[in-house]
C-alpha cells in the first residue's frame, strides 16, 4: 500500500517524470538516433559456400570484431553479411576470415535500402494525424459528462502531452539500444507502433472509465475528482496493464533477440505511463485553470459546461 | 429469446466456418500411417472458381523467398555519376514492384569497384518471364496507322514496307515518349475486348486471335499528361471508327492495343494488353508505361531461394507463443473476474476466430500473413478485450444475484454506441498508418483495421446473447 500511495502522490510522481524527461532527451540528444541498413546505408559482404555454414555462430564471432554487424541472410549458397554504415572492406575481410577461415572469395558492397527518405516524414505525418484523431475521440466522449470546456481541454492535452512523453522515452529507448548496437529497423519501428497503440487504448479506456465514473460523482474541480477516480480505479488499470503484458509480451519473448531486447523499453515506458498519469492530469488541468483565470477572454471557459 | 437464439444459431454458423476455412495446412505421422490435415478451400466449394484460395500470400520474415540479383552496366557513366545512375535505376525498379502489388519485397543496391547490382527479395512467385520483364528499360512507343502509307498500298504504288504481314504493317511510329505519360492503371472494365471485324483486319499473328474478341479481366487505361494533350487528341483521331487501333510498344516489342469499346473518352485511352491475363503481369506493364524509362541497362544474374528472417522454426515460434499468450490472458481473465469471467472469455475466443476467419476470406485479395500482420491481431485482441473488460466492471455493479434482462440491455445499450465510436477512431488510425507507414506498419495496421471491423461485426451480433446466456436470472 506504501507503494499506492507513493503512486497516488502527484508531486512525488511529477518529479519522477521530470527526471525522467531530461534523462530521456539527454539520451536521444548525445547518443542519437541509430537506424539500421533497413533505412540507412550499410555494408554486404558476400561469399559463396558449398558446405552449410553455422549463420548463428559466424555472427557472434565476426560481432566480436566488428559490433555493428545486423544479419546474416542465407540465399541459396550465397551468404551476405551485412553491416550498419560504412566498414572498411579490408577490415571485413579479416574478421569473416578470422571466423571461418575456409570461406571462398568475399565480396565488399556499399548497401543501400530505398526507404530511407520516407521514413522520418511518415512517422511525423503518422504521429500528428494520429494525435488529432485522439484528441477529437477524447473531447468527444467527455462532452456532455457536466465539465466545463477548460476541464475537457485540460484533460485531452494532458492525454496528448502524456502521449508525446511517452513517445520521447522510446526514443530514448532506441537511443540506449544504439548504444549495445542493436539499430531501429522495420521489426523495431513494427514494436513502437504496436506500444503507442497499446498506451493510446489505455488512455481511451482510462476515459470511458472516468465517464462512467462522472456519472456518480459530483464535479466541482477536476483536478481532486480525477485524483479520487485514480485512487479507486487502480486495481482496473493494473489488471490492464497485466493482461497486455501476457497477450503481448509472451509472444515477443519467444522470438529472441534482437527483438527481446525491446521489451524492457516497452516494460519501463508502460511503467511510466502507469505512474505519471495523474501528476500530468493534475498538474495540467490546475495550470489550465490558471490561465483561464488570468486572461479574461476565455475566463467563461471555466464556468461553462460542454 | 427467438430473437437470441436466432442470433446464437448464426454466429455458430459463420464461426465454424471461420474455424474450416483457417485450419492451417499440417502433415503427421501416427501408428506408421501419414496423416494430413487442411483447412476448407474455395476449390471445395466450386471446381471452376477463379478465385485464389483462402491461403495468404507468403512473406518474407516467416516464410523466405527468392533474392533476385541484377548486375546493373554502368560502364557508359562517369565514375562520379555511378552511384547516383545506380540508386535511380533502384529507384525506378522499386517504383514498378510497388505498383505490382506482390505483397512484401525488399530492394537494395550493391556497389564495389567493379560490380553494380540491384537485389529484389520477393516472397511473391514470381515466373521467370516477369524476373526478365522486371528491369527491360521500358521505352515506350505508339503506331497509329499511316493513312497515306495504307492508301499508297491499296493504289499498289507504296515502296516495299519492312513489317508486311506484321501488325504495324502500314503504321507509323508517333513522337511519344514516356515523359508524356502521366498514369496507366490497372482496370477491371467489361469494355476490354476487340471487335471480330477488328480482329479480321490484322495479319494472321501470335498476338491477335479470334479468342481476343472475348471480354478480358484486366486492361489498362493510359492517361496523357497535360502538356501532351495535344499528342494524345492527335492520335485518337487516327481511330475514329475503332478499326485503325494505336498499339503500344515497350522497347520496340507491341504490349498492348487500343480496346474496341470506349473510343470516344477523351482524356485517355483503353488499352488491350497483350501477353498473360493476370494481375501481376498487367501491373507490370502499368507500372512501366507511368514511369520513366530506366537510364541504364540491367540483366538478371542470379534467383536463389531465401531463408526466413528468423529460421525456419520462426513461424511455428511465433504463432505457438501467441496461442499460448491467448491461453494464459484469459487464466488471468477468470482469476480476475470470476463468475463474470465467461461472457469475456466466450466473447474473445469468438473474436479471435472471427478476425482470423475474416482475414483468411481476404486472403482473396492479397493480405500477406508477416509478422507485422500477427502483431496487429494481437493488438486487435487486446483491443476488443479491453473493451470486454469495461462491460464486465460496469455488470459488476449491478450483478449481486445476477443480472435480470433489462440491466443486460442497459449495459447493452450504454455500450452500443461507444463500440462504433472506437472502432471508427480505430479505423480512422488504420488509415493514417495504411498511408504513411512502411510495409510492417502497413501490415500491423490491416490486423488491428480488420480487428476494429470483426468488433464492429461481432458485438452487436453477439455480445448480447452471450451476456443473457451466461449472466441471466429471471428475478434478483
Amino acid at each position: 500500500m506504501k507503494i499506492l500511495n507513493l503512486i497516488h502522490n502527484y508531486k512525488i510522481t511529477g518529479v519522477i517524470a521530470v527526471l525522467i524527461l531530461a534523462v530521456a532527451v539527454t539520451l536521444i540528444y548525445f547518443q542519437g538516433l541509430k537506424f539500421g541498413t533497413d533505412f540507412s546505408k550499410g555494408t554486404e559482404a558476400t561469399f559463396y559456400s558449398e558446405t552449410k555454414i553455422n549463420t548463428q555462430d559466424l555472427e557472434k564471432k565476426v560481432k566480436k570484431d566488428i559490433p555493428v554487424l545486423e544479419k546474416v541472410n542465407v540465399a541459396g549458397n550465397t551468404y551476405s553479411v551485412i553491416f550498419s554504415g560504412t566498414v572498411k572492406a579490408e577490415d571485413i575481410t579479416s574478421a569473416l576470415q578470422k571466423a571461418d577461415q575456409k570461406l571462398g572469395e568475399i565480396t565488399v558492397f556499399n548497401y543501400q535500402a530505398s526507404q530511407i527518405a520516407y521514413v522520418k516524414v511518415r512517422m511525423m505525418y503518422s504521429a500528428e494525424l494520429i494525435a488529432l484523431a485522439f484528441v477529437i475521440f477524447v473531447i468527444f466522449s467527455l462532452r456532455g459528462k457536466g465539465l466545463t470546456y477548460s476541464d475537457i481541454i485540460a484533460l485531452a492535452l494532458s492525454d496528448l502531452l502524456l502521449l508525446c512523453f511517452e513517445l520521447l522515452i522510446v526514443f530514448a529507448g532506441f537511443a540506449l539500444l544504439g548504444v549495445f548496437h542493436i539499430f531501429i529497423n522495420e521489426m523495431l519501428i513494427i514494436l513502437a507502433v504496436l506500444l503507442a497503440f497499446i498506451l493510446l487504448i489505455i488512455k481511451i479506456f482510462a476515459t470511458l472509465r472516468f465517464q462512467d465514473f462522472l456519472s456518480s460523482h459530483e464535479v466541482d474541480q477536476i483536478a481532486p475528482v480525477w485524483k479520487r477516480f485514480t485512487v479507486a480505479d487502480w486495481p482496473t488499470t493494473t489488471f490492464i496493464v497485466a493482461f497486455v503484458f501476457i497477450l503481448l509480451i509472451v509472444p515477443i519473448t519467444v522470438l529472441g533477440a534482437p527483438i527481446i531486447y525491446f521489451i524492457p523499453v516497452m516494460l519501463f515506458t508502460i511503467l511510466v505511463a502507469y505512474i505519471s498519469e495523474l501528476s500530468f492530469k493534475i498538474l495540467l488541468t490546475k495550470g489550465i485553470d490558471f490561465l483561464v483565470e488570468k486572461i479574461p477572454l476565455i475566463s467563461t471557459l471555466k464556468n461553462r459546461k460542454w | 429469446m427467438k430473437k437470441k437464439y436466432f442470433q446464437l444459431f448464426f454466429i455458430v454458423v459463420i464461426s465454424i466456418f471461420f474455424i474450416a476455412i483457417s485450419i492451417p495446412h499440417l502433415q503427421f505421422s501416427f501408428g506408421g500411417k501419414s496423416y494430413r490435415i487442411r483447412g476448407l478451400r474455395l476449390s471445395d466449394l466450386n471446381k471452376n472458381t477463379v478465385l485464389s484460395d483462402f491461403s495468404f500470400n507468403q512473406s518474407l520474415s516467416l516464410h523466405g523467398g527468392k533474392q533476385i540479383v541484377y548486375d546493373v552496366d554502368l560502364t557508359n557513366v562517369v565514375e562520379a555519376e555511378q552511384n547516383n545512375s545506380l540508386q535511380r535505376v533502384r529507384n525506378n525498379i522499386d517504383a514498378r514492384l510497388r505498383r505490382m502489388e506482390i505483397g512484401e519485397y525488399k530492394i537494395y543496391s550493391l556497389q564495389s569497384a567493379n560490380k553494380n547490382q540491384i537485389v529484389v527479395e520477393t516472397a511473391f512467385p514470381l515466373s521467370e518471364e516477369i524476373i526478365q520483364k522486371l528491369v527491360t528499360k521500358g521505352e515506350v512507343g505508339f503506331c497509329t496507322i499511316d493513312f497515306g502509307a495504307l492508301s499508297a498500298a491499296q493504289q499498289g504504288t507504296a515502296q516495299t514496307d519492312p513489317y508486311a504481314g506484321t501488325i504495324f504493317q502500314n503504321r507509323k511510329q508517333e513522337d511519344v515518349t514516356n515523359q508524356d505519360l502521366n498514369i496507366s492503371i490497372r482496370v477491371s472494365d467489361a469494355k476490354i475486348f476487340l471487335s471480330e471485324n477488328l480482329v479480321n483486319i490484322f495479319p494472321a499473328n501470335e498476338l491477335i486471335t479470334k479468342a481476343d474478341t472475348q471480354p478480358r479481366n484486366f486492361g489498362m487505361r493510359l492517361f496523357f499528361t497535360k502538356d501532351a494533350n495535344t499528342k494524345l487528341q492527335n492520335i485518337l483521331s487516327t481511330n475514329p471508327s475503332g478499326y485503325s487501333p494505336v498499339i503500344i510498344t515497350l522497347d520496340y516489342e507491341p504490349v498492348a492495343i487500343q480496346a474496341s469499346g470506349d473510343l470516344n473518352a477523351s482524356g485517355s485511352i483503353l488499352l488491350y494488353p497483350f501477353g498473360p491475363n493476370d494481375k501481376v503481369n498487367i501491373n507490370l506493364l502499368a507500372a512501366k508505361l507511368s514511369l520513366l524509362s530506366l537510364d541504364s541497362t540491367a540483366t538478371l544474374s542470379s534467383v536463389s531461394n531465401l531463408a526466413p528472417w528468423g529460421g525456419s522454426h520462426f513461424y511455428a515460434d511465433i504463432v505457438l507463443g501467441a496461442v499460448i499468450a491467448f491461453v494464459l490472458a484469459q487464466l488471468v481473465w477468470f482469476l480476475y473476474f470470476r463468475k463474470r469471467a465467461y461472457f469475456g472469455i466466450i466473447m474473445n475466443i469468438l473474436f479471435v476466430i472471427w478476425i482470423v476467419g475474416l482475414l483468411k476470406v481476404s486472403a482473396l485479395l492479397s493480405a500477406t500473413l508477416d509478422w507485422g500482420l500477427i502483431v496487429g491481431v494481437e493488438a486487435a485482441i487486446f483491443l476488443f478485450a479491453a473493451y470486454l473488460a469495461l462491460i464486465t466492471f460496469r455488470i459488476r455493479t449491478k450483478s449481486q444475484g445476477g443480472l435480470v434482462k433489462e440491466e443486460i440491455e442497459d449495459v447493452i445499450n450504454a455500450s452500443r454506441n461507444e463500440v462504433l465510436y472506437i472502432c471508427i477512431l480505430i479505423l480512422v488510425i488504420a488509415y493514417i498508418l495504411l498511408q504513411y507507414g512502411t510495409f510492417g506498419v502497413i501490415q500491423l495496421a490491416t490486423g488491428i483495421g480488420f480487428g476494429a471491423i470483426s468488433a464492429l461485426l461481432l458485438f452487436p451480433l453477439a455480445a448480447q446473447s452471450i451476456l443473457m446466456l451466461t449472466l441471466l436470472r429471471k428475478t434478483k
